[in-house]
């Protein structure tokens, strides 16, 4: 077994990784970039090295300074995690050339099985079926166009070099296509740097089954079972669960097999994972193998009890897969769900900043967290918006779920916008636990899984708390005896704040009492708010003799930030009683999310009108567009494509 | 310190009668307080509204800091008199604004458009006086026609008195802040004039020596108030405004920016426990009829911090009860009444004034005296002499002094005890107290004897129908004038409390008193008497 090994990635996977060669001893190395430098894999690790700039091509993509990292540090080997370099055969190759092991697959599977046209050859060889498609040469859209036909709509346009859901695009007839074809390619370009496309048969109501595969040094295969993956928007996995609610146990069988058989053909070693689209009429079709260990692997380790990591370890470091599993099993059910840093009411906007609360795992009551995220964290725009994986698991699949939305519901996280309300409505959709859903369920059922529920009654509440912490705040001298804050002794108004929550503004009328409680008005009457333990994970407050558990603290950000179970987090700060009257100014473009100049759709001297584009920008892989609010001329673009900027600075003038 | 005992016992008959009288004198209080609120009849209040004007409480609220107390001063000026409201055309208090202790007056534009009565002017040139003694500076809040002209007789010649005062603070670096919101006219507009800094709101204010209509009669130009003596006009043109605000609360966000460069902050960061009793029993204590005595420790038990009290010489001249204590951290000398003052009990209050002085301690008085001891052998032994070095004492006392009449005022006790003539910085009343020469059957009593003597002297028989008539209209009459509203509302004090917020007050008062050090008189060594 190796001594020491560097981890070329960032995020939960690295810390992921972390944790297993603590528990077997081994020596980690983190790399870390500008944006990383106080991210909690690079305190987790034994040791940690810079490899540059924020941007992934400066650092975790940039594969000669991992390798010279790995050199510095005498690592023996290196663990990519997903993403980044884990399907890299260049990588591997190059980690095969200076004398390092690369946990993964060889080189030569890699790329065997990177690009999907090739994989897709390979599986009809092992007699896996394949989606009819077509996966030739020919870039060009009219051959798309006359494939297209062939194959019958709807129709999917992929990248070649793709993954993630970036790239593709579903063709619905062929007055769509040479759009869609030409969008297909320019974010194909942009993300993977090959423009290469394919296309498939698309099918309306699939689901996605995918199996685990492993293969040694010495020959053996394994399959670990499937994981079902369908609850996905926009091609990205949201929830995933093991074992597939959708399979027969004939079906399981036959589509673990196929997938061991075409690891087997192709002489797979170590981690991967072959993907299957499922038609409503059962049959299966082979999608793509990810040549990586996979976001969503904890469900496999907790239905197996296996620990896929160490497993990746150990068949790196030459052991055979017999020691490691006789039997593999599955027992149970486990779901995983995705916590993403996005705003669900939003159209799924990136929510980057600072992390105002976050839970620990001892607050996770039987179920795992895999995160790389603290109280603290700094949201960046630059990578994956996945802050944290929770698992659960049980007996049954009814018992994982009800963990899991009890969870979602009482982890605190605040600061920014997760997907948690969304993935909720999911789980406690009667879809879901019929097992009813396919790939694009969420889309048809957005408007009402998005819908938002505004509890007034939880932002009063954390106005409320808000007003008492803010009497209580020692840092806030004041002149006079606190005791007095607040006494007349001609009573005319009530005292009032008024605290944004989430945004709302929430008047609080209230009279201080002498035993430091607030007497508050609620509609036309008085209620008694008191709270306890102030500013810690164990704030509550007695509202109306309601005792609600509501973990509060002083964020970075400076405003108070308050989680109530159930009711999610809510950020409060106080809205001043004056404003200082200021000059508007029109026509200024500000940018609304640090981000990437993607596109100018504009130059100096056009004339715009309201609703037209002006510039494109990519916040945390998202691209938007800035459209003019009113007609006008550009008078000046302070911007240039390709830079990056900082939420709030001035993008351009329309005059 | 050692800690007073209460010797209530809370389940006694006594004490609950007590209780109950007492309850419904503060509930008569607190409608009295609710009454002094008035700003007047809903069609001004509705029509300023619809301007989107604030009523001058309500500007008051909006200035003050979010969650500073604010301590109203004689809101129930004019109790029992003609003038046209409960408490004057103006509101005024204290208050922290941008962290600073601020005197604030606001006028009622919606009374006779905020005009000056004789009760208002009273009431603003005992506010002047309080905020040159304790130097705080003042914002005023001006909408006001100026002197209400029915009673300019009575009011002219005082009235200059504001003006002054003004002024002379401004050279003790005591400033003034005034935000004009209206009409502040003729005289009035010499409220702004004087002031340090002034406000003015756009296409509200409007300051001038004299209005349209006059200036139409003394030369026949004709104009409008908005040229004569808008913000605008005053802002670009006279100078007199130094700022221009854009509506009323940007005035009162001005207001508050120019505090925030006056003087500085001190937080107050004292320690100290609360009193050991319910300050609610205080209503079972402190009697409801001043002819009945209670031990005025009782009292003291529940305002000062952990009722500790330091008593001094607790085996002499007990009728006056004298020692140490703290009130929210802040160091205090409490005399209080347990009786009449007897020589003894005269001469232990002079030496603890004394004393006082020499070591800085601000004085309490709790005041509830039927006046000196009578009779041939005080007179004997020199009552008036004793009481004489006490009553100096008090007048050339040097530290500040706050007085509460607690139940009876009367006779020269009143002085003796720092009554309004000895000027305390601060005088309140309890709603059960009574305040004049004698008691009424006393005074009655006495003219009673009077008439027999003269009918005696006059050799006419005593018609004791007629004079048994005339003492219960004399009875009457000292009542209607002896009591606790009679007298807040002649500005005797400044304000009725509530007994159970006296703690509060005290907090307040000595918060006002200790932004500076208390010096005491030190012309002679403290006097043994």
């Amino acid at each position: 077994m190796f001594k020491k090994i560097l981890i070329a990635n960032r995020g939960e996977i690295a810390c992921r990784v972390i944790r297993a060669c603590k528990e077997m001893g081994i020596y980690s190395v983190a790399v870390y970039s500008d944006a990383d430098r106080n991210s909690v894999h690079v305190a987790e690790a034994n040791e940690a090295v810079y490899i540059g700039g924020s941007q992934p091509s400066e650092s975790y993509l940039a594969m000669d300074k991992i390798i010279s990292a790995a050199r510095k540090t005498g690592a023996e080997a290196i663990h990519p995690g997903y993403g980044f370099l884990s399907e890299k055969a260049e990588f591997a190759e190059l980690c095969e050339k200076s004398g390092i092991v690369f946990i993964g697959p060889k080189a030569s599977v890699i790329r065997l099985m990177g690009p999907k046209i090739q994989a897709k050859e390979q599986a009809k060889l092992a007699g896996v079926p394949v989606v009819p498609g077509y996966e030739g040469d020919l870039q060009d859209v009219g051959r798309f166009a006359w494939e297209a036909g062939e194959i019958g709509y709807p129709v999917l346009l992929k990248a070649s070099a793709g993954g993630g859901g970036r790239g593709m695009r579903i063709v619905n007839s062929a007055k769509e296509l040479p759009e869609a074809f030409e969008a297909a390619k320019r974010e194909a370009e942009n993300a993977f740097g090959d423009g290469k496309l394919l296309l498939e048969k698309y099918f309306e109501h699939a689901k996605h089954i995918e199996v685990q595969i492993f293969g040694d040094n010495h020959g053996n295969y394994i399959h670990l079972f499937e994981r079902e993956c369908s609850v996905q928007r926009r091609y990205q996995k949201i929830i995933e669960e093991s074992p597939s609610p959708s399979l027969s146990p004939e079906q399981r069988l036959e589509i673990c097999e196929a997938a061991k058989n075409l690891a087997a053909s192709v002489g797979y070693n170590n981690a991967g994972t072959v993907e299957f689209l499922l038609a409503p009429d059962g049959q299966f079709y082979f999608l793509e193998v990810n040549t990586r260990l996979q976001v969503e692997h904890p469900v496999t380790e907790s239905v197996t009890g296996l620990d896929l990591v160490k497993m990746q370890l150990g068949i790196a470091s030459g052991e055979s897969l017999d020691h490691m599993v006789q039997e593999p099993t599955q027992f149970g059910a486990a779901i995983e769900c995705r916590i993403c840093a996005e705003d669900p009411y939003n159209n799924f906007a990136p929510s980057t900043g600072q992390i105002g609360f976050f839970g620990t795992e001892e607050t996770m009551y039987g179920a795992r967290i895999d995160t790389g995220v603290d109280t603290d964290s700094e949201i960046s725009v630059f990578y994956d918006s996945m802050v944290a994986k929770f698992i659960t698991s049980s007996v049954s699949r009814e018992e994982a779920r009800r963990q899991m939305v009890n969870q979602l519901e009482t982890f605190p996280i605040s600061g920014i916008r997760t997907n948690t309300s969304l993935l909720i409505n999911i789980l406690e959709h009667p879809d879901f636990s019929n097992a009813s859903i396919d790939t694009k369920w969420i889309e048809r059922n957005l408007d009402s899984l998005t819908q938002i529920v505004i509890d007034d009654e939880a932002e009063f509440i954390s106005a409320c708390l808000s007003v008492i912490c803010e009497i209580n705040d020692p840092e806030i001298s004041v002149n006079y005896d606190k005791s007095l804050s607040g006494w007349r002794n001609s009573h005319y108004q009530d005292q009032y704040k008024i605290f944004s929550v989430n945004g709302n503004d929430i008047k609080v009328q209230y009279q201080q009492l002498p035993d430091g409680s607030l007497s508050v008005k609620q509609g036309d009457k008085y209620i008694s708010v008191s709270a306890a333990d102030l500013l810690s994970e164990f704030t509550t407050i007695t509202f109306d003799g309601h005792i609600h558990k509501t973990p509060s603290r002083i964020a970075a950000d400076n405003n108070l930030h308050i989680w109530m179970a159930g009711k999610g987090a809510f950020v409060c700060q106080e809205v001043p009683r004056f404003k200082q009257i200021e000059q508007e100014t029109t026509g200024d473009y500000k940018c609304p999310m640090p981000g990437e100049v993607v596109k100018l759709l504009v130059s100096v001297g056009d004339k715009v009108e309201a609703g037209q584009g002006l510039l494109v920008l990519s916040s945390m892989k998202m691209e938007s567009t800035i459209e003019a609010n009113e007609s006008g001329e550009v008078k000046e673009i302070y911007v240039t494509e390709k830079q990056f900027v900082e939420a709030g600075k001035e993008l351009l003038k329309v005059e | 310190m050692a800690t007073i005992k209460s010797k209530i016992n809370t389940a006694s008959n006594s004490y609950k009668a007590n209780y109950e009288a007492m309850k419904l004198k503060v509930a008569e209080l607190a409608d009295w307080m609710k009454k002094s609120q008035f700003q007047g009849e809903e069609k001004y209040i509705s029509r300023t509204k619809a301007k989107g004007k604030l009523l001058a409480r309500e500007r008051i609220e909006l200035l003050l800091d979010a969650d500073s107390p604010f301590m109203e001063l004689m809101p129930l000026a004019g109790w029992g008199t003609e003038d046209f409201c409960l408490g004057g055309t103006v509101v005024a208090g204290l208050g922290y604004v941008s962290g600073r202790l601020c005197m604030i007056t606001a006028n009622i534009g919606t009374i006779k458009g905020g005009a000056i009565d004789y009760t208002t002017l009273q009431k603003s040139l005992r506010i002047g006086e309080i905020s040159m003694e304790n130097k705080l500076p003042t914002i005023n809040l001006v909408e006001s026609a100026g002197a209400n002209l029915p009673d300019q007789a009575k009011i002219f010649n005082y009235g200059g008195t504001s003006f002054r005062e003004i002024t002379r603070r401004s050279a003790q670096n005591i400033p003034t802040i005034s935000v004009v919101f209206g009409n502040s006219t003729a005289g009035g507009a010499y409220i702004p004039g004087m002031s340090d800094y002034t406000i003015l709101v756009k296409n509200q204010a409007k300051v001038f020596l004299a209005g349209p209509p006059l200036v139409k009669m003394a030369t026949n130009e004709v104009t409008d108030d908005e040229s004569l003596g808008g913000a605008e006009m005053h802002s670009r043109v006279s100078g007199v405004a130094d700022y221009m605000a854009q509506d009323e609360a940007d005035a009162l966000r001005i207001a508050r920016e120019i505090m925030a460069y006056l003087g500085e902050v001190k937080p107050n960061q004292n320690k100290y426990k609360d009193p050991n009793y319910s300050a609610e029993e205080i209503l079972g204590i402190v009697t409801a009829d001043p002819r009945t005595p209670f031990d005025v420790r009782e009292l003291v038990a529940r305002f000062t911090d952990g009722s500790e009290f330091q008593e001094f010489k607790p085996d002499y001249g007990n009728t006056l009860v004298c020692g140490f204590a703290n009130v929210g951290g802040f160091k205090i000398g409490i005399l209080g009444n347990n009786g009449v003052l007897f020589s003894d009990s005269a001469n232990k209050g002079a030496q603890f004034i004394q004393l006082c002085n020499q070591n800085n301690t601000p004085l309490l008085f709790l005041q509830n005296i039927t006046g000196f001891m009578v009779g041939k052998k005080y007179e004997e032994e020199g009552i008036i002499k004793h009481g004489a070095k006490m009553i100096n004492a008090v007048s050339n006392s040097k530290v500040p002094a706050i007085t509460i009449i607690i139940g009876a005022s009367y006779g020269a006790g009143n002085y003796a005890m720092c009554g309004r003539a000895y000027k305390p910085r601060f005088l309140f009343t309890y709603p059960n107290a009574k305040i004049a020469v004698m008691g009424p059957d006393q005074l009655s009593g006495v003219m009673e004897i009077i008439a027999r003597e003269a009918a005696a002297k006059g050799g006419y028989d005593y018609d004791a129908e007629q004079g048994n008539q005339m003492k219960q209209y004399m009875i009457a009459e000292a009542e209607k004038q002896n009591n606790a509203y009679f007298a807040s509302g002649q500005l005797w004090d400044e304000g009725i409390i509530d007994p159970r917020q006296t703690r509060n007050y005290l907090k307040f008062c000595l918060s006002v008193i200790y932004r500076e050090e208390p010096v005491g008189a030190k012309e002679f060594g403290v006097f043994r008497m």
